[in-house]
């Protein structure tokens, strides 16, 4: 099969279920972390851990069986320290908006006005990248910690010698949530999946996203095209001059294929496109039919001006953060650590505080 | 009894739990007494979760209600 064809069906048969089932949950990945900060409420970053401790195992025994041909990942870099900033910047921003990468393109599907906005602010955000990259760059040549990309690498053992060891940890916390009922939530929303299973769903996705592409899902590269391609509209000039819109970060014969392809940041259809859209449609299309089924898809635009303005700001700082992490929330926290990446392990460090700071600030603009 | 109301649909998240918080600490007096009940219309799935969980740990009591593609949150003395 065609390497293209077969990563945009991957693409978009893990955005469509990933879409129906985190509409269906409000899996949202904001909620969870904010709620530690704002409520004192760890109810939905339990099924976070459930999430990484499933993808941790899974991604282990795929790798054992040898069926992760570019393990531990493409698009995966040396440990550098600019994740943590990058972190702290994305953890703010996606608090300021209500939801993530991802949060904001399931909400989207199922018709909500604010999450559209984020979406284009985020695509903003990513776009405007472009203008301080070349600074950026020298920041981060600055901020390297060690050439190894993964936490195993450092230490020059095999994963399974961590994983296993920590996965029985997290299996031991997740039992005792268990036993005493904390991983069923009592909900009436109509259709309601229980966050664990979507937890499951989603390592599943990411295993099989490792398997047939050779990488986790990932989503804002593709902003920074889709900035570039409506630049490219208006002012071609610019696009074709500024360096970052013309970088081919991928260059790959994806795994059961024998055809190279290639992508980047270039405003037209390529590797990263095929790679990404089709997650961003698939997620689109999946939340628009979770919620027309349940007769709660409609647009409601008549929001206080003032969360339209908290959308745009945060929007825009979180596709900033994206690109200068580089990787959002959904590649570090689904794909990054649970392959015990050190870039990833630094972005959710960043996240933290970032949230928390968010948390503050969305707290004095909306109680 | 006197129903205030708020329409929270498509507002960012977690604005339907704040309002609740916000409004129950405005109206205890009105609430305890059973003069007053407050409705919170929304779509954020997760408010029908996390507004029962908080205010009933208040002590107050919590029904919901599916209507026409949000949820119809009243809130009263227990």
């Amino acid at each position: 099969m065609d390497g293209y064809w077969l990563i945009i069906i991957t693409g978009l048969v893990s955005g469509l279920i990933a879409g129906y089932v985190m509409y269906r949950s409000d899996y949202c990945l904001v909620g969870m972390l904010r709620d530690l900060f704002m409520f004192r409420s760890g109810t939905m970053a339990r099924f976070l851990v459930v999430q990484i401790a499933a993808s941790l195992i899974l991604l282990e025994l795929a790798r054992a069986a040898g069926w992760l041909p570019y393990y531990p990942s493409l698009l995966m870099g040396p440990a550098n320290l600019s994740s943590v900033i990058g972190g702290a910047l994305f953890g703010f921003g996606m608090v300021l908006t209500g939801s993530c990468v991802i949060g904001c393109v399931y909400r989207t599907g199922a018709g909500n006005a604010l999450g559209l906005c984020t979406l284009l602010a985020m695509i903003g955000g990513a776009t405007l990248f472009g203008e301080i990259a070349p600074w950026w760059k020298d920041v981060t040549t600055e901020l390297g910690v060690t050439t190894q990309v993964t936490i195993p690498q450092s230490l020059g053992i095999s994963p399974a010698v961590v994983v296993f060891p920590l996965a029985a940890v997290l299996l031991l916390l997740i039992r005792r949530w268990f036993k005493g009922g904390q991983l069923i939530l009592p909900a009436t929303a109509r259709g309601y999946i229980q966050p664990w299973k979507t937890a499951v769903i989603m390592a599943v996705i990411t295993l099989g996203a490792c398997v047939f592409t050779g990488m986790p899902l990932g989503i804002t590269t593709s902003y920074v095209k889709i900035g570039a391609w409506l630049e490219n509209w208006f002012i071609p000039q610019h696009v074709t001059t500024t360096a970052y819109f013309n970088i081919q970060a991928l260059e790959y014969i994806p795994p059961f294929t024998s055809t190279v392809i290639r992508g980047g940041t270039m405003p037209h259809f390529d590797a990263i496109a095929a790679l990404q859209l089709s997650v961003i449609l698939g997620i689109l299309v999946g939340a628009f039919f979770s919620a027309k089924r349940l007769g709660e898809f409609r647009w409601v635009f008549r929001v206080p001006l003032r969360q339209y303005g908290l959308v745009v700001v945060g929007g825009v700082l979180v596709g900033l953060a994206a690109r200068m992490a580089p990787g959002c929330n959904v590649w570090h926290l689904f794909g990054g650590v649970p392959l015990l990446a050190w870039n990833s392990i630094l972005f959710a460090l960043g996240l933290l505080p970032g949230v928390w700071l968010g948390s503050k600030v969305l707290l004095a603009r909306l109680a | 009894m006197e129903t205030i109301e708020f329409d929270i649909c498509g507002q960012i998240c977690p604005s339907a739990l704040l309002t609740a918080l916000r409004e129950i600490n405005a109206h205890k007096k009105g609430l305890k007494g059973g003069t007053l009940q407050l409705v919170i219309k929304t779509d954020a799935r997760d408010a029908t979760r996390t507004i029962p969980s908080a205010v009933e740990n208040m002590g107050y009591q919590v029904d919901i209600e599916p209507l026409d593609g949000c949820y119809c949150i009243r809130i009263f003395a227990g």
